[in-house]
């Protein structure tokens, strides 16, 4: 994907580019807003990654500008630790997501990757989600696998349908806390893994597969294409 | 920078006595309209003496005039005198001259009697009676010049008291007023500044145009300490901001630099260590973030974003969320959640503030403890029934960084952020010890009363 970087830190910016960069993307460093505001309307790119703090015009009003002037690129926002508004701040400006300073490569790549493929309002309705033999039915709320049904509370049925609808992507356990649980910070103890665990115990270990795969370090990942009876955890 | 005053309602009735200036006020007027009332009461009664001494005066001199003219009887005075007062006399041969009856005659002297007991027209009438050589002479006078000038006079005074009095407590309850009115704008300022409106003043000065008065002097006064205070709490946001501002790029420059060499790494043991210092690293940076974050919420952030939060949906939520993990660990989770349960504030602060009770009662209690979680209106309580706590812990543990056991688990601030979640949405927090009468251990309790919506 084509991605715009607007970081002002003399290190982090280069280490943000050359993260992503080794993701195979094309990514574009830039570390003043006015010059970024200027890049973002006048080419063509598939994700924003915008810093907070930035000389000559800061990243929330080139935020604003943006979406004034009606630019719905996917936009990331990058902020300072402790700032309890900045992340209301930041959706009301009109951002898709944020992370906060300092983070982990794996969490940035996996946010900027969901967000590329996220066609902000033409995603289609579908009802039937499918992997390999699973299939998830949204309107009638069921699940199966291989035919057979599996028996999920709400909570695992919404775990499921994200992980169907980001499947050969990662997923990280802030992502998976934020789009299942709708929480923002950080828990002290594994839930999240906890969670993921008892679903694998529904939908793959019955049928001896691995859909749900962890990804050392960075989160999980549902990928239909490595089916087998693989140990993995 | 500083916004208009504020214009406070009129008090309501019941309201009246807690209010000094009023109060005073109407005091004073009710003391001056006593004084007043007395006063004509005082007056009518001079008066009324004044006249009754002229009457007698007047009937001295008639009974002085008379008596030397008097030799055997009335009939030898000359008609000119009996005009207008009437004179009767008893000789002393027993022999009534004149209009009135025997009885006018017993006693000597002054005194005031009805018409009708001494023979004359039904009135008051005021009478001497002296003794001369032949008899005994009395005079009299009716009262009904007395009576008449008395009632003009009540009648003035009356009028001049009901207007004085209606003028007084005119008066006095407008100034009163006014000066409640004064007052009251000072306590709705305040109130508003406790509130989080740093830029609420009073700004006396300004309306008064410069002819200011004690109470003016002290709103200047209360305005300047706002203003000073105004100043801290904004200084000690900048300091949190600068702190953060200055810290951040410290350490995200340095766990970026753990994370490049963990990565380029290939020795397995020193991937393990790397490992492990990220590890702390991350725990250092989060100490920080809920430091900061604690600092911010104290200060009142987010607090003009509340909404109403479905208290039940929120807490039902978090505790499927670590239902798995507390059964996981050994643990039962007991929850009673009252539904339509709302409160007003922040859902991921107040989410945040669950979860981290709920990892406290994770963290603190043995394997085979049961947790609860109970919800009912806008009171949310988790309990345990673990080894509890020493009561002179209780308080301490709300504080930053205080551990009943050794360190070593989380940031130590997880409480202390449930302190500042609570306070900032204006929540009361009791902590106590569950009695569980199942296990008779003492447990853990913890009661959040949110001010009801």
């Amino acid at each position: 994907m084509r991605l715009l970087v607007l970081e002002d830190d003399a290190e982090l910016g280069p280490w943000i580019q050359s993260g992503l960069r080794q993701q195979g993307h094309v990514v574009d460093l830039l570390a003043d807003g006015r010059e970024a505001l200027v890049a973002a309307t006048t080419q063509a790119y598939d994700v924003l990654v915008l810093d907070r703090m930035t000389p000559s015009l800061d990243g929330l009003s080139v935020l604003k500008s943006l979406r004034a002037a009606k630019v719905v690129i996917p936009a990331l926002f990058l902020t300072a630790i402790g700032g309890v508004d900045d992340r209301v701040e930041g959706l009301e400006a009109g951002a898709d997501d944020y992370l906060t300073k300092p983070f982990a490569m794996s969490e940035l790549v996996a946010r900027v990757s969901a967000l590329g493929r996220r066609a902000p309002q033409s995603e289609p309705q579908t009802a039937i989600l499918h992997a390999a033999d699973l299939q998830l039915d949204l309107v009638r709320r069921t699940a199966t696998r291989g035919g057979v049904s599996l028996d999920l509370n709400p909570k695992e049925f919404l775990l499921l349908e994200v992980f169907l609808r980001n499947q050969k992507r990662v997923l990280t356990r802030s992502m998976l806390l934020e789009r299942v649980w709708d929480l923002h910070f950080d828990p002290m103890t594994s839930v999240v893994e906890t969670h993921v665990s008892r679903l694998r115990a529904k939908i793959d270990k019955p049928f001896g597969g691995t859909l749900i795969r962890t990804i050392r370090g960075a989160g999980y990942m549902l990928d239909p294409s490595v089916s087998g009876t693989g140990a993995d955890q | 920078m500083r916004k208009p005053a504020l214009h406070p309602q009129l008090p309501a009735p019941s309201a009246l006595f807690r209010m000094s200036a009023l109060r005073q006020a109407l005091l004073l007027a009710s003391a001056f309209v006593v004084m007043t009332i007395a006063a004509g009461f005082i007056a009518i009664a001079i008066v009324s003496d004044a006249l009754t001494d002229d009457i007698d005066e007047q009937l001295r001199v008639t009974a002085q005039n008379l008596v030397p003219q008097i030799h055997t009887g009335l009939d030898a005075v000359p008609g000119s005198s009996l005009d207008d007062d009437s004179i009767g006399f008893l000789t002393n041969e027993d022999v009534i001259q004149g209009p009135m009856s025997r009885d006018a005659f017993d006693e000597l002297g002054y005194r005031t009697a009805f018409g009708d007991e001494i023979g004359l027209d039904d009135d008051d009438w005021r009478l001497l009676v002296v003794s001369t050589e032949t008899g005994r002479l009395a005079v009299a006078v009716e009262l009904e010049t007395i009576s008449d000038t008395i009632s003009v006079v009540t009648s003035a005074l009356g009028t001049v008291l009901a207007l004085t009095v209606i003028a007084c407590l005119a008066t006095g309850l407008t100034i009163g007023i006014r000066a409640q009115r004064r007052l009251g704008r000072m306590t709705a300022t305040l109130d508003s500044f406790a509130a989080g409106n740093l830029d609420a003043r009073i700004d006396a000065k300004h309306r008064r145009g410069g002819r200011a008065d004690d109470l003016d002097h002290a709103a200047t006064r209360i305005d300047d300490t706002l203003d000073r205070l105004q100043s801290l709490v904004e200084q000690m946001r900048n300091l949190s901001a600068s702190m953060a501002h200055e810290l951040k790029t410290p350490l995200a420059r340095l766990r970026v630099s753990i994370e490049t060499l963990a990565v380029e790494v290939t020795d397995t043991h020193t991937q393990e260590i790397l490992a492990k210092v990220l590890q702390e690293t991350d725990t250092v940076i989060g100490i920080f973030d809920a430091l900061l974050r604690i600092a911010q919420l104290d200060a009142g952030a987010r607090r003009d974003r509340f909404v109403t939060v479905d208290l039940t949906g929120l807490a039902t939520d978090m505790t499927a969320l670590y239902l798995p993990v507390i059964e996981g660990s050994g643990r039962t989770l007991h929850s009673a959640i009252d539904s339509a349960a709302t409160v007003r504030g922040d859902r991921e602060l107040i989410g945040q503030l669950i979860a981290n009770l709920l990892e406290n009662a994770i963290a603190h209690t043995p394997s085979g403890t049961t947790i609860g979680v109970q919800v009912s209106s806008s009171r949310l309580v988790v309990w345990d029934n673990g080894d509890g706590i020493p009561p002179a812990d209780r308080e301490r543990i709300l504080q930053p960084f205080f551990r009943t056991e050794g360190a070593g688990y989380g940031t130590g601030l997880g409480l202390a952020t449930v302190r500042a979640i609570a306070e900032l949405h204006g929540a009361s927090i009791a902590i106590g010890n569950n009695n569980d009468t199942v296990s008779s251990r003492r447990g853990y309790k913890i009661e959040i009363q949110f001010p009801s919506a």
